[in-house]
């Protein structure tokens, strides 16, 4: 994670990122001009938030302490959410549009549910409450922001409606188009929205998001870290696209081999499929003994990073059972591969594998 | 308890030995041994018998994955302990964040300890019995006047340069002022514990004198501490482990029956849908019951909505703060009503606020088959 944004935290400074035509009178004032010179065309509610919203805007203009001014966005958040979902969409559009902007000072942070508790600028906190307003509304003004926008931060969060899933999820192609996009786009490599945003492989867990992540890890980016960390959770959660992604591609993390390795020792060896891939690749004499060993010191692995997420619930990616099921057949493939003459110098490590995996299955009630 | 110093007694408050017959007791009988690799540190079991916390930095190196610890509970000796009285972990977890800010900034910055800390988990118990209790506000309670103190298993006890063996230590129960320094990483003066150490426990006694686990050693010189403080976030780790263990935070409940509270929501009367309209239908409840600071730990839902076609149904719940979750996305085309018993919704409002407005969100997207929502309510826990 790139330092700098780290220590956004520690800025309280307010700024206007985009310079519009805003009145600087109080707000009280702005409403009683409007409502004496001639009647608002828009609903009484679009004129109630776009009010707060000036009021918002002048208080970071103002330049107050970051966690007033956070304390103070998450109680307009849980009063917009009063709102109807179709007004408070429409109002978010109307402001999206208009391109003010301010920063907050307060670092970009997920909270439960995907929903943030901490927004960088407040064009972040309107995409923020837009993911949960009228979700067909919502799709629409995403994809606008998606198209124009210059903050991966921003590119990060309008994401989020079109990860609803049902009638709201978008398409693969588009999905893969949005991904490739930000992993692309040079000016976004150290950005915190980025880092957020790669959780996108692991929750659409299409191949092409996956790929796309995988071969921008092999290209060792300055945030490649986190990429291996999201390639990992993606891998956790669906290990068969990360075994079905590196047995297509030979090359994929030659310079990487450890990781190669670490990514196939999440293989779920029950799935019949997943089995003969694993053997395929331990047999394969162009992969390096070293390599192979390092996948067996491994190999079940089920530890994981988690942590709230942009795009829905902490990863929690082991199920108890089957984990168990797979600790046996594991087991039953060590044994396998133990008389196996492709795997011969192989020995030691699946002795110990196998001395592992039997601690294992009989901790296990078996 | 602790055995007197020779001499006069340091400003330092330093480990101590703690007795042979106080292994056996509480809150030293949740500690243990963490063998990882090569590395040994500290652990203590807390909220499910079958899960021990310690630092991240002992069980993940900046290579990358490593195979799980072992465990050794109620050890005392001068040499390493037995093969046979270690028991493999299964697996683990910890903060996406800590590999990133290892590869960004070392793994002994303050920003990197702000997030170091790992939940490991086994296939069989750790400690029998009942677990220690976290505390989820430890980062509070340790910036505060509570009573704290340090266990684990030091290799060297660094302020007055002895050997630690590996003999369970602990520092005197004091007042120690903790400072805030980065994140969940606070700060000590006049504290000192020991290398290998990493992964001890962070005691707070609570006004009825219980310890509860409010943090983990993760860093330390002659004369100063760092700990990651506990906070609401770790039920994170929590909800992670809950499928692979029979759901700690319930087992809990059901064992102790303290630290839970909970409310019970249910709408007036039934609430006809829209027929065909692609728009929410709100049914909201609002929760103003718990205390603050007070975070969502579970949420269970019943809801009977009777239709000739479930397949047009779209129904989702809407938390305070914005969290969101879509409960049912429109499956089941040509089936009839929706049912959910005793659904656990907790995944993604774990760690939230519970009061404020829980809003029922129903959308029934095709004409021809009228929708009536004739029951909805929830349970809210709240730690």
């Amino acid at each position: 994670m790139p330092r700098r944004l780290l220590l956004l935290g520690g800025s309280v400074l307010c700024a206007w990122l985009a310079v519009r035509a805003l009145p600087t009178a109080p707000t009280s004032a702005i409403t009683e001009s409007i409502s004496r010179s001639a009647p608002d065309p828009r609903p009484r509610g679009h004129v109630r938030l776009a009010g707060e919203w000036r009021e918002l805007v002048a208080l970071c203009e103002k330049g107050g302490d970051a966690e007033s001014l956070k304390r103070r966005l998450a109680e307009t958040k849980e009063r917009w959410l009063l709102e109807e979902p179709e007004v408070l969409a429409g109002v978010i559009g109307q402001l999206l549009r208009q391109g003010d902007d301010a920063a907050t000072g307060i670092p970009f942070e997920t909270g439960p549910g995907g929903a943030l508790r901490g927004w960088p600028t407040l064009r972040v906190f309107l995409l923020d409450m837009l993911a949960v307003t009228d979700p067909d509304l919502a799709g629409g003004i995403a994809r606008e922001v998606l198209a124009g926008t210059g903050s991966a931060e921003e590119f990060a969060v309008a994401l989020k409606p079109l990860l609803l899933g049902g009638p709201w999820q978008a398409p693969a192609a588009e999905l893969e188009g949005h991904f490739s996009r930000l992993l692309g786009n040079p000016a976004w490599q150290d950005k915190v929205g980025l880092a957020e945003a790669l959780d996108l492989s692991r929750n659409a867990a299409l191949p092409g998001t996956t790929a796309a992540l995988a071969r921008w890890v092999d290209r060792a980016p300055p945030a490649a870290e986190a990429g291996i960390m999201a390639l990992h959770e993606t891998a956790a959660a669906h290990p068969k696209l990360a075994l079905e992604l590196i047995a297509s591609d030979g090359t994929l993390f030659n310079a990487q081999p450890g990781l190669r390795a670490s990514l196939l020792a999440r293989a779920t060896i029950s799935d019949p499929e997943q089995a003969a891939g694993i053997e395929h690749y331990l047999r394969n004499p162009a992969i390096p003994v070293s390599e192979k060993q390092q996948f067996l010191a491994l190999f079940p692995l089920r530890s994981a990073s988690t942590g709230f997420r942009l795009y829905g619930s902490p990863p929690s990616p082991f199920d108890g059972a089957a984990v168990r099921a797979d600790d046996r057949a594991a087991l039953d493939a060590a044994g396998r591969w133990k008389t196996d003459p492709a795997m011969a110098e192989l020995g030691t490590a699946l002795q110990s594998l196998e001395q592992r995996l039997q601690g294992w299955v009989r901790q296990g009630g078996d | 308890m602790f055995p007197a110093m020779a001499g006069e007694a340091p400003k330092t408050n330093s480990s101590q030995r703690v007795g042979e017959e106080q292994l056996g007791q509480a809150p030293y009988y949740y500690n243990g041994l963490v063998l990882s690799g090569g590395a040994r540190g500290s652990g203590f079991v807390a909220e499910h018998p079958n899960i021990f916390f310690t630092a991240a930095h002992v069980v993940f190196d900046d290579v990358g994955w490593t195979s799980p610890p072992s465990w050794v509970g109620g050890y005392n000796g001068e040499g390493a302990p037995p093969a046979e009285s270690e028991i493999p972990a299964r697996g683990y977890f910890r903060w996406t964040q800590y590999a990133n800010l290892v590869a960004e900034y070392g793994p002994t910055s303050r920003s990197t300890f702000g997030r170091d800390v790992a939940l490991a988990w086994g296939l069989q118990p750790f400690v029998a019995g009942i677990p220690a209790s976290l505390d989820f506000k430890g980062i509070s309670h340790l910036q505060q006047s509570n009573i704290s103190m340090i266990t684990g298993y030091p290799a060297e006890l660094i302020y007055t340069a002895e050997s630690g063996g590996y003999y369970l230590h602990s520092t005197a129960p004091d007042i120690t002022p903790f400072k805030p320094t980065f994140g969940r990483y606070l700060y000590a003066t006049h504290l000192s514990t020991g290398p290998g150490n990493s992964g001890g426990q962070v005691w707070v006694q609570d006004p009825m004198g219980n310890w509860k686990a409010g943090g983990v050693l993760v860093s330390g010189r002659p004369s100063e501490t760092g700990v990651y403080a506990m906070s609401a976030d770790i039920k994170s780790f929590l909800a992670a482990a809950d499928p692979v263990l029979s759901s700690p935070r319930r087992s809990m409940k059901f064992v102790k029956g303290v630290s839970t509270s909970s409310t019970l929501l249910a709408m007036p009367k039934p609430k006809n849908i829209p027929d065909g309209a692609q728009r929410w239908t709100r049914i909201p409840l609002s929760v103003l019951s718990f205390p603050d600071e007070a975070t969502v730990s579970k949420v269970t839902l019943q809801l009977d909505i009777s239709t000739a076609h479930r397949g047009d149904l779209i129904v989702a719940l809407l938390g305070p703060g914005g969290v969101f979750s879509i409960i049912h996305n429109g499956e089941g085309a040509g089936e009839d009503n929706l049912l959910y018993e005793d659904y656990d919704m907790s995944g993604p409002f774990a760690g939230g606020e519970p009061d404020g407005r829980w809003t029922l969100l129903v959308q029934d997207r095709l004409a021809g088959d009228p929708a009536v929502v004739n029951r909805f309510e929830l349970e809210i826990e709240a730690e």
